[in-house]
């Protein structure tokens, strides 16, 4: 009964995410249902946290029926908008190239098993352990718990526990204890295994939204490699079977990243806004989740104008999604005081001034080769960044003349916000690595899709735009 | 007969590849005692005529003053445990001590492990004073785990290569803290880290790949594109220093299935998060039943608080999320102690904890044996005082 209650928990906001996911690909011929379906997992868990969200500040309390009419109306919107276009969302793609066959294809029959054993083992763990990691139970999962025995955000404003105070960081965006609620709503029971059922799928949908996108850029071959590669991150396996947030982030990057590429490579403008949509949520993951908004608007900011494109109308389709979807977040932030830090009000920030902290003070220049070391000598990323590196160095003229300089935007604007943030404030993240690594893994699948874009252009010979 | 005298000559050749100096070597039983070795956190300690057998939660076994330099040395203990679990060496210099954490697994006879001590000092080679050896918990083991000897090695070639290589196996970084969900421990070949090791694989694959191809060049007669070949050989090195390293990674996750597979399956949910958060205290299972019991006794929307537990202290982190949906909060009526040295004085209604009185008046409302219990402030006079904060939810 549990297994069945939790796989509807979990089948509801992909149904609810296809169907959002399926108005915004009408036009786009090359994306599948399997496609769809990988994105639509994500999607639709944003979608239905936010709808949570907003019944918790309206004061409705928290119940499955009334969240999934919420989720659910937002899907029927979008649906009758696609068919009202005459289009429709259940629609196989063309095929990503030639089949396989020869050495090529027992090559793929190789990686295949293998990422598919990695699948078997996540869904194993992420079944059988119980919520155990620390941030996990110390943090989102009892923020989780807290909602649902409380069926609402605790927002009384005389309450020593107000929005969970206590028991989670105040400033600290909600869709991953939300999640747990939703799952738990449907349970009827705050389960220590399947509350966290969730993780599994953001690692099943990370992998297939990074084979589809790679898909159509390096063929089948390539973009298995690329996911074979990709799960072979360490982290990223281990957080499929944990509750913490940095895998949904991880999706949501890579998501995002993959739907502005998409524009920039068939100029749809309703990918843009499909990119606004996952930044977005992943600004409701994780406060470093505004990182790829940032950087995705400024690489569509660079696009817009060095291609002399109309720059408020893709303006507009990328940040209307990110208003409406982050806007009454922030606004519920700002209004509480709540900060991006650990706490209430304070962010790290703060410490910079602090008297009592004078260790904090100045520039962090100390963690420049612990992440040195930490890319190129210690085993946590694969062996990307020396291979980001070399390729960049080997066809720089290609990241320079072609689209990919998009992707290059993205990434080193991510790697930069981080390591201003170590820089001055979160020092100790990185020379106790308690946060460089897991911060690393967010934007890894979006620097393993940029290094096979560019190889891949290698390959078809083809330059410039 | 000349095959003979070559074979001969041959073996003589090999040997200083197996041959070692053992540089310490320590045997536990009746006749040697414990040879200048310390104990510590163990609940017994019986020495016997083959071995040393110990139980406790963490025992812990320090070595006499020796001082020794790492390099190259191998530390060889035989061992023969009940349980599996995490235990640890560390090397003492002065006041610092570099440690790594190694598996054990229960064995039916004693089993050797070998451990490269040259590649436990972050800095490299060095001197140390002293051995320190943990072992995991046994007290919920019928029978103790014996220890043969230790012995600190500086072996040939051949030993040096099967420590490294047993080391590079080695899955210390899969047990149940946090480590592992921050980042990962990253394997190690003898002293270098296995990336180092894989950037020489990588460069032997790219001369490799680079001299077949102009072999093949020049085997056909076409003329040596010297940009695409390094190209070509660098992507060849880069492929499968990749497939090296995700193949030794996943071994990580395979033995973690197999394992999880052992501990987890066919348990009831209670019982797995008893088994992982055993790591915080070793009745688990027991925590768990108490606040079954505190859930049960107070009054709903009642708020609770611990003792004596500061903020950040983890059995009261942990009793805080477990609690759920009875709140914790500092102006609760209700006190819970839970194995950490508190004494209730039911003639004073005094809460004590050593000198320190923790709370009073308070009365004793549920028990759970000798360690766990549930308190109530009251007034003076024993009756409940009504002045505690109710926990809203």
């Amino acid at each position: 009964m549990s297994a069945l209650s939790t796989a509807i928990a979990l089948l509801l906001p992909t149904g609810c995410g296809y169907l959002v996911v399926g108005y915004f690909l009408r036009d786009d011929p090359r994306s599948g249902m399997l496609e769809k379906l990988a994105l639509g997992y994500g999607a639709g868990a944003g979608i239905v946290t936010f709808v949570m969200f907003l019944a918790g500040v309206a004061g409705v309390p928290f119940g499955a029926p009334v969240i999934t009419a919420g989720a659910g109306a937002v899907a029927g919107f979008f649906y009758y908008l696609t068919r009202r276009d005459g289009k429709s969302p259940f629609r196989a793609s063309r095929p990503a190239g030639p089949g396989l066959a020869g050495w090529r294809l027992y090559l793929a029959i190789i990686m295949g098993v293998w990422v598919a054993a990695k699948l078997a083992f996540v869904f194993y763990e992420g079944t059988a352990r119980p919520i155990f990691s620390w941030d996990a139970w110390n943090h989102w999962s009892t923020a989780g718990k807290v909602f649902f025995y409380d069926r609402g955000l605790l927002l009384d404003r005389t309450s020593e526990f107000y929005f969970g105070a206590g028991y989670r960081f105040l400033g600290h965006p909600l869709l991953n204890p939300l999640l747990q609620t939703w799952t738990a709503l449907w349970l009827g029971e705050f389960h220590e295994v399947y509350a966290k059922s969730w993780a599994i799928f953001y690692f099943f949908g990370l992998l297939g939204t990074f084979y589809f996108a790679a898909a159509r850029e390096a063929g089948r071959l390539g973009a298995l490699a690329g996911v074979f590669f990709l799960a072979g991150v360490p982290l990223l396996t281990y957080h499929g079977t944990t509750a913490y947030s940095d895998l949904p982030l991880a999706y949501y990057g890579l998501a995002g990243t993959a739907a502005f590429w998409g524009y920039l490579r068939g100029g749809n403008r309703d990918l843009l806004a499909l990119a606004g949509l996952f930044v977005s949520m992943g600004a409701l993951t994780k406060n470093e989740g505004l990182f790829f908004f940032i950087a995705i608007g400024a690489a569509l900011a660079v696009h817009l104008a060095s291609e002399k494109k109309p720059v408020v109308a893709g303006l507009a389709a990328f940040l209307i999604p990110c208003v409406i979807l982050m806007g009454p977040w922030m606004a519920f932030k700002a209004v509480n005081g709540l900060g991006f830090g650990h706490s209430g009000g304070e962010a790290g920030i703060a410490l910079l001034s602090d008297p009592k902290y004078p260790e904090a003070h100045g520039v962090h220049w100390q963690v420049l080769p612990v992440i040195a070391r930490d890319f190129f000598l210690r085993a946590n990323y694969n062996l990307i960044f020396p291979f980001w590196i070399a390729l960049t160095l080997w066809r720089r003229k290609d990241v320079l003349g072609s689209p990919v300089r998009y992707l290059y935007v993205i990434v080193l604007s991510v790697i930069s916000m981080f390591l201003v943030v170590y820089l001055l404030v979160e020092f100790s993240a990185v020379t106790e690595a308690t946060g460089l690594q897991r911060n690393t893994m967010t934007y890894l699948p979006v620097l393993f899709f940029t290094v096979l874009v560019l190889l891949a252009r290698g390959r078809t010979g083809s330059s410039g735009k | 007969m000349a095959r003979a005298i070559i074979l001969s000559l041959l073996i003589l050749l090999a040997l200083p590849a197996f041959a070692g100096a053992r540089e310490y070597a320590w045997d536990f039983d009746r006749s040697n005692g414990l040879a200048g070795w310390v104990l510590s956190g163990a609940a017994g300690a019986v020495l016997t005529d083959r071995a040393l057998r110990v139980t406790g939660t963490r025992p812990t076994m320090v070595s006499p003053a020796v001082g020794f330099d790492a390099r190259g040395k191998v530390l060889m203990l035989r061992i023969k445990s009940p349980v599996r679990g995490a235990a640890a060496v560390g090397l003492v210099a002065g006041r610092d001590i570099d440690r790594r954490l190694f598996d054990i697994v229960p064995t039916e006879g004693f089993r050797d492990i070998r451990i490269y001590l040259g590649g436990l000092s972050p800095r490299g080679g060095r001197t140390y004073d002293r051995v320190v050896i943990q072992f995991p918990d046994t007290t919920k083991s019928l029978s103790p785990l014996e220890v043969d000897f230790v012995r600190i090695d500086e072996p040939g070639p051949a030993g040096l290569l099967r420590a490294w290589w047993t080391g590079f196996w080695d899955v210390e970084f899969i047990d149940t803290r946090a480590a592992t969900v921050s980042n990962v421990k990253t394997p190690r070949v003898g002293p270098v880290s296995f990336l180092t090791a894989l950037y020489v694989f990588m460069a032997l694959v790219f001369a490799a790949a680079a001299a077949a191809s102009v072999y093949s060049r020049r085997a056909s007669q076409a003329a040596v594109d010297t940009g695409g070949l390094v190209a070509r050989a660098a992507f060849i090195a880069f492929m499968a220093g990749g497939a090296l390293y995700t193949l030794r990674m996943d071994y990580n996750w395979l033995v973690m299935w197999g394992r999880d597979i052992e501990a987890l399956s066919g348990r009831e949910t209670r019982e797995r998060t008893a088994d992982r958060f055993g790591i915080y205290h070793r009745d688990f299972d027991v925590f768990l039943d108490f606040i079954d019991l505190v859930k049960s006794t107070v009054p709903e929307g009642a708020p609770v608080r611990p003792a004596v537990r500061p903020p950040g202290d983890t059995m009261g982190q942990l009793a805080k999320y477990f609690l759920l949906p009875v709140m914790t909060s500092d102006r609760a009526r209700f006190i819970w102690v839970f194995d950490d040295g508190t004494v209730y004085d039911p003639a004073t209604l005094t809460l004590r904890k050593g000198l320190e009185v923790v709370a009073y008046p308070v009365r004793e409302v549920a028990r759970l044996g000798p360690r766990a219990a549930l308190y109530e402030e009251v007034d003076e006079a024993g009756g409940a005082n009504g002045t505690g904060e109710g926990g809203r939810r």
